[in-house]
């Protein structure tokens, strides 16, 4: 070790307490740098075990394939192993109408390539062995001998097609009426086990099947024949060369979610918002580490200034200087950043025993667990160490930019000029006051670093959490997120005397888990004489201009008469119809709305909820609607996701009009009156556009204008009203249904939308009420889990907002220990000074005092540095996010107000614990002890 | 022979109503082997001249040569490189590296050089010193007048064209001030060492060969002692 190096390394021993606070800062700069790269390679491998599990380990599937497909797959290079599945075919199920779907494997369950999970019992060992699905079969039990008569369906004498890509949206997944299964074969198996099935959309993951039934597994037939379609799940050697291998032909489908997981995707868009926050993250703590680090290093080097100054006469090199720093910042590092990385590992480690609900939020089959990938753990040493390089190298280099003859006289750190302390100080404050503001404003320089890295913290904390509160509003702007979590369609169809809605409402309130429900019907006043079946969700309904709020026309959301096609949207129509004197040459203007009809109960509770007089909205002469307004659409032409209001004030009216569209007349144009009159104008469409005939083909009928009142205007849509199916939503409990209009459409659309806290319990609770109803019909009832839909495609996002929220934590972290850090140290460099003025008579209450002031100019300086550019940041931030959605502006004020008074309070604290070391040394020692 | 020569020194510290004028116009020279005492009030420019003279602090005009070769006409490394071959520095306060023992603050400079240690030279120094038995002391285990002794050890070891003392004796008791100047003189002359030494002491000034009294960075008097 040359002479420089044995000078710093004994220097760092000397300094015991310095050396050990700065080690510790880069062990933490370390430990939250590869918590960062662990906590993205943990959530990465447990989101590709994850997809494993739901949809199987492989990476293109070939459905409906012969033996021939099968060699010419075994002879492709680029392949690494292929898992069969022979297609055995339906055999019915436990009751008329539901079936199994026979499935043979090839057996190959250790690897667990496909996605088969037992529930209870083993894997089939052999073809007359067979694992059922957990639902659909709960007459039998494990050990059962069953019969199985398995064939083909088929329907109108052609079989049914299986494939999902052949399906219309809900063809032949329920059972048709009128279908028959033809038998091929009759097999018997022993039921070995039941496994528990993912939902039908993945159905996909075990073979062509995504019809009606589970599949049921047993194992193939030896020897592979051309008697029977198979489906080939492959594994490539290079999973990069899924798309080459892909090329598109039919019934082949990508294991898209594992592959984008792995990197290979065309989703990789995903992988980069992924990687995207993660190097913020590692960025933003770095840069934070580098102040909070460089802060040790820059004290280090000012207490070693006078050593350096007289190396430097003694003949030492700039260089040497420099590199001697260096020198001792590799030593800390390794010192500190193995013990760090141990450390951030660790925590990750034991944080993930605590993330169920983060698994369940982002709807994980299976847990996280902790997964150490040597790259990343190697970024993260490697950004630590350049992070206590940088660290090192900017006090290195001033350090040897002084001169000798300032080092050793030091007259860097002390100024000369005289300080002045107002008269308001000494008198309200006394001496210690005098004495905290002078050395606050004699060692500005030494302050600075210590209220940078305050107001940093702030800074990071306030910032960090205010993007995380606008990303969350981001999220639930942008994706579709519904309120409810399973919702059962078309029920009106199962209503009758026998059963009421109301005993229906009764009977899905009391399932499974059922949190709320509610059952709403939609009011269309257009019925047809051709088709009582015809029906609109959304309906025309005028509204005077004195009502409307200027953004609404402005964006389009309500229209000027004329020309308004109720085949085209309101946007589009916006496009090309509107110019802005026809809003101004009339008083009425058009827009879409709803008009829900609730079930008193849920209505009621709405009431309640906003405070709403009961009589005002029940009257059945003239009952007051709820209006939902606020509604958020992609606007085309700012490119934006905006959130527009329709309505000006609580209290608005608006006509809707009632018509019936006579026979034949199935192409039709609305055309509505500029002063509101009720006349609506019918034309066959294509004549409507052509000029010429129009005269002569315009066929007019007069419809029945009816009032709609509204008594209160909402922002916050309740669970039941889906808000995507116009501008403007009315509710009105559904008893005054027959009072508002007396003829509705015939055919009326009931669904029920219902809360629950385990909605796969929910779905089929609800699904077997439904099949109870609808068992020997050919009535189709939809029950559809959509929160279960929604994770799906909410899954990247909520990882990133646990991302965030987890990184929020950290800089928690960061920030308390800077704080830490800076107050300790900058009172360990000043015992000499609290020992002078102990020795010439400071009391402790006077030194108390003027520790007490110089935490509050600390305090207050760091609040002046630290709130106004994390204002600016914030609304920067808002504003980039304004550019894609619109949202209202808010500053955490709260959060702010709370990270400054802890901050307060973790700096009292910390002087404190400084204060009682220094208090306890000797001060003739402390002067004594001159230390070079 | 001549082995110093000090052309129009001129040094200014701060600026405005702070400006101080450390050196005016000083020049002088210095022959090789001399013991030369510059004596002055606090303030006058001595301390000054001396980190000039030392390479550690730059002159605002004016040269210094020493060896027949430009002082301030190097970059800052080849200073670094003239300061621990050519110059031996001692200053009242010791200035000895706390976390270093005896032998390694003797041998500082040839260690910062890289050069390797002439073990029977700092035998010999150290005899000479005085300071055997405690080659692995640390200074805080040593008296001041050991410390400076080991100052004065770490000045010559390097073997320089020139030791300048800033003071050596000015924080020693009487018998400790006589030992280190006898120190210094036997050196002086042993060695054939240039001494260039500022100090108060009237008793020590006397000693020398020639003193040169400096007040307000201006030479007043320089003259030969006559013994």
């Amino acid at each position: 070790m040359n002479i420089m190096n044995r000078v710093t390394m004994r220097s760092l021993l000397k300094n015991r307490t310095r050396t050990l606070v700065t080690v510790i800062g880069i062990a933490l700069s370390a430990a939250l740098i590869c918590a960062v790269t662990t906590y993205i390679s943990s959530f990465y491998n447990t989101l590709t075990e994850n997809a494993k599990y739901e949809n199987g380990d492989w990476h293109i599937a070939y459905y409906y394939r012969h033996l021939s497909d099968y060699d010419q797959l075994a002879a492709n290079d680029k392949i690494a192993g292929i898992e069969y599945v022979q297609e055995l075919g339906y055999a019915k199920g436990e009751t008329e109408y539901s079936y199994n779907y026979v499935i043979g494997t090839n057996g190959n369950f250790e690897e667990k390539n496909l996605a088969i999970h037992p529930y209870e019992g083993r894997y089939p060992a052999s073809s007359d062995e067979i694992m059922l699905s957990l639902f659909e079969n709960e007459n039998y039990s494990i050990g059962d001998k069953i019969t199985l008569e398995i064939g083909d369906r088929y329907y109108n004498g052609k079989p049914v097609p299986n494939f999902y890509d052949e399906l219309e949206d809900n063809e032949y997944r329920t059972f048709t009426k009128g279908e028959e299964l033809r038998i091929r074969e009759t097999r018997t198996y022993t039921v070995v086990g039941f496994y528990y099935p993912m939902s039908v959309l993945d159905a996909a993951a075990l073979s062509s099947h995504v019809g009606l039934g589970y599949p049921a597994v047993t194992i193939a037939d030896g020897e592979m024949s051309d008697s029977f379609a198979y489906d080939f799940f492959v594994k490539l050697k290079n999973p990069a060369d899924a798309n080459s291998v892909f090329a598109n032909s039919d019934f082949v489908s990508l294991n898209e979610t594992l592959l984008t997981y792995m990197g290979f995707s065309p989703f990789a868009v995903q992988n980069l918002t992924i990687w995207g926050v993660a190097v913020l993250l590692v960025g933003i703590i770095a840069f934070a580490c580098i102040l909070l680090i460089g802060n040790s290093f820059s004290i280090s080097v000012s207490e070693r200034t006078k050593q350096f100054g007289l190396l430097f006469s003694l003949g030492a090199t700039g260089k040497q200087i420099r590199r001697s720093v260096l020198f001792e910042c590799l030593v800390v590092s390794i010192a500190g950043i193995p013990v760090g990385a141990a450390l951030g590992i660790g925590a990750v480690a034991v944080s993930l025993q605590f993330m169920d609900s983060v698994v369940s939020a982002i709807g994980l089959k299976v847990p996280l667990t902790l997964s150490v990938n040597i790259f990343a753990l190697l970024i993260g040493i490697a950004v630590s160490l350049l992070t206590v390089l940088i660290s090192a190298w900017i006090p290195a280099k001033r350090a040897s930019r002084i001169t000798a003859i300032e080092a050793i006289r030091q007259t860097k750190d002390i100024k000369n000029t005289p300080v002045k302390v107002s008269k308001l100080t000494e008198k309200l404050l006394g001496i210690s006051g005098v004495l905290a503001a002078k050395y606050y404003k004699r060692s500005k320089k030494r302050y600075k670093s210590s209220v940078i890295g305050l107001s940093l913290s702030l800074f990071l904390f306030i910032s960090i959490y205010a993007f995380g509160e606008y990303f969350n509003i981001m999220i639930s702007a942008t994706s579709d997120v519904y309120k409810y979590d399973v919702s059962a369609d078309y029920i009106d169809q199962i209503l009758g005397e026998d059963l009421t809605a109301e005993a229906l409402l009764k009977e899905y309130k009391a399932a499974d888990h059922v949190t709320d429900a509610a059952m709403t019907v939609y009011g269309d006043p257009v019925s047809y004489e051709d088709d009582p079946g015809g029906y609109s969700v959304s309906v025309i309904a005028g509204i005077n201009k004195s009502y409307v709020t200027s953004q609404a026309i402005e964006r389009g959301s309500v229209n000027a008469p004329e020309d308004i096609s109720r085949y085209s949207d309101a946007e589009t129509s916006a496009i090309y119809s509107e110019s802005p004197s026809d809003f101004d040459s009339t008083d009425y203007l058009y827009l879409d709305a709803c008009i829900v009809f609730v079930d008193d109960e849920a209505f009621k509770s709405l009431l309640k909820q906003y405070g709403l007089n009961e009589a005002e909205y029940t009257d059945p002469k003239n009952p007051l609607a709820v209006a939902v307004d606020g509604k958020r659409h992609y606007d085309i032409h700012s490119g934006k996701n905006r959130k527009t209001n329709v309505l000006n004030s609580d209290k608005a009216q608006l006509y809707i009009y009632r018509y019936e569209v006579p026979s034949g007349m199935y192409s039709i144009a609305d055309k509505y009156d500029k002063n509101g009159d009720e006349y609506v104008a019918f034309t066959d469409y294509d004549l409507y556009f052509d000029e010429h005939k129009q005269s002569e083909d315009a066929y007019e009928i007069k419809a029945e204008r009816i009032a709609l009142n509204i008594g209160k205007v909402i922002y916050d849509a309740p669970f039941y009203v889906t808000v995507n199916f116009a501008k403007l939503n009315l509710i009105y409990p559904k008893s005054v249904m027959g009072n508002i209009c007396e003829k509705w459409s015939d055919k009326s659309f009931t669904t029920c939308y219902i809360t629950s806290d385990d909605h796969a319990a929910t779905s089929r609770a609800i699904e077997n009420i439904n099949n109870k109803y609808t068992m020997g019909t050919d009535i189709y009832v939809r029950t559809e889990d959509y929160h279960a839909e929604m994770q799906s495609g909410l899954g990247i996002i909520d990882t990133v907002r646990a991302a965030v929220i987890i990184f929020v934590g950290i800089i928690s972290v960061i920030a308390v220990t800077n704080v830490f850090n800076t107050v300790s140290t900058n009172i360990n460099l000043r015992r000499r000074e609290f020992a002078m003025l102990r020795s010439v008579g400071m009391t402790n209450g006077e030194f108390n005092r003027m520790m007490i002031y110089e935490c509050i100019i600390y305090w207050l300086k760091s609040i002046l540095y630290g709130i106004p550019p994390t204002f600016l940041i914030t609304f920067v931030t808002y504003f980039i996010m304004y550019q894609t959605i619109e949202f209202d502006f808010t500053f955490p004020w709260e959060t702010a107000a709370a990270a400054v008074a802890v901050m307060c309070i973790l700096m009292l604290l910390t002087v404190f614990y400084a204060m009682s070391k220094v208090k306890k040394a000797n001060p003739i020692d402390e002067l004594k002890n001159e230390n070079i | 022979m001549e082995i110093l020569r000090v052309e129009h020194l001129s040094k200014i510290y701060g600026d405005g109503e702070n400006r101080v004028l450390a050196l005016s116009d000083v020049s002088f020279s210095v022959e090789k082997g001399e013991f030369l005492a510059i004596i002055g009030p606090s303030g006058s420019g001595k301390s000054t001249l001396l980190h000039i003279l030392g390479g550690v602090d730059k002159p605002d005009a004016g040269k210094v040569f020493l060896d027949g070769s430009d002082v301030f006409d190097r970059n800052d490394d080849q200073l670094a490189i003239f300061r621990r071959r050519q110059v031996g520095l001692i200053y009242q306060f010791y200035n000895l590296i706390p976390m270093l023992n005896v032998v390694e603050n003797i041998t500082l400079p040839l260690l910062l050089d890289g050069q390797k240690v002439n073990e029977a030279h700092l035998k010999e120094l150290i005899v000479t010193l005085q300071l055997e038995g405690r080659e692995n002391h640390l200074p805080n285990r040593l008296s001041g007048g050991q410390q400076q002794r080991v100052s004065i050890g770490r000045a010559l070891i390097s073997a320089p064209a020139v030791v300048l003392a800033d003071e050596p004796t000015g924080n020693l008791d009487s018998k400790n001030s006589h030992e280190i100047v006898e120190l210094m003189k036997q050196s002086n002359r042993k060695y054939k060492q240039t001494l260039i030494m500022i100090t108060h002491d009237e008793n020590i000034a006397s000693q020398a060969d020639r003193v040169i009294a400096i007040e307000d960075g201006r030479i007043l008097r320089d003259e030969v002692n006559g013994r």
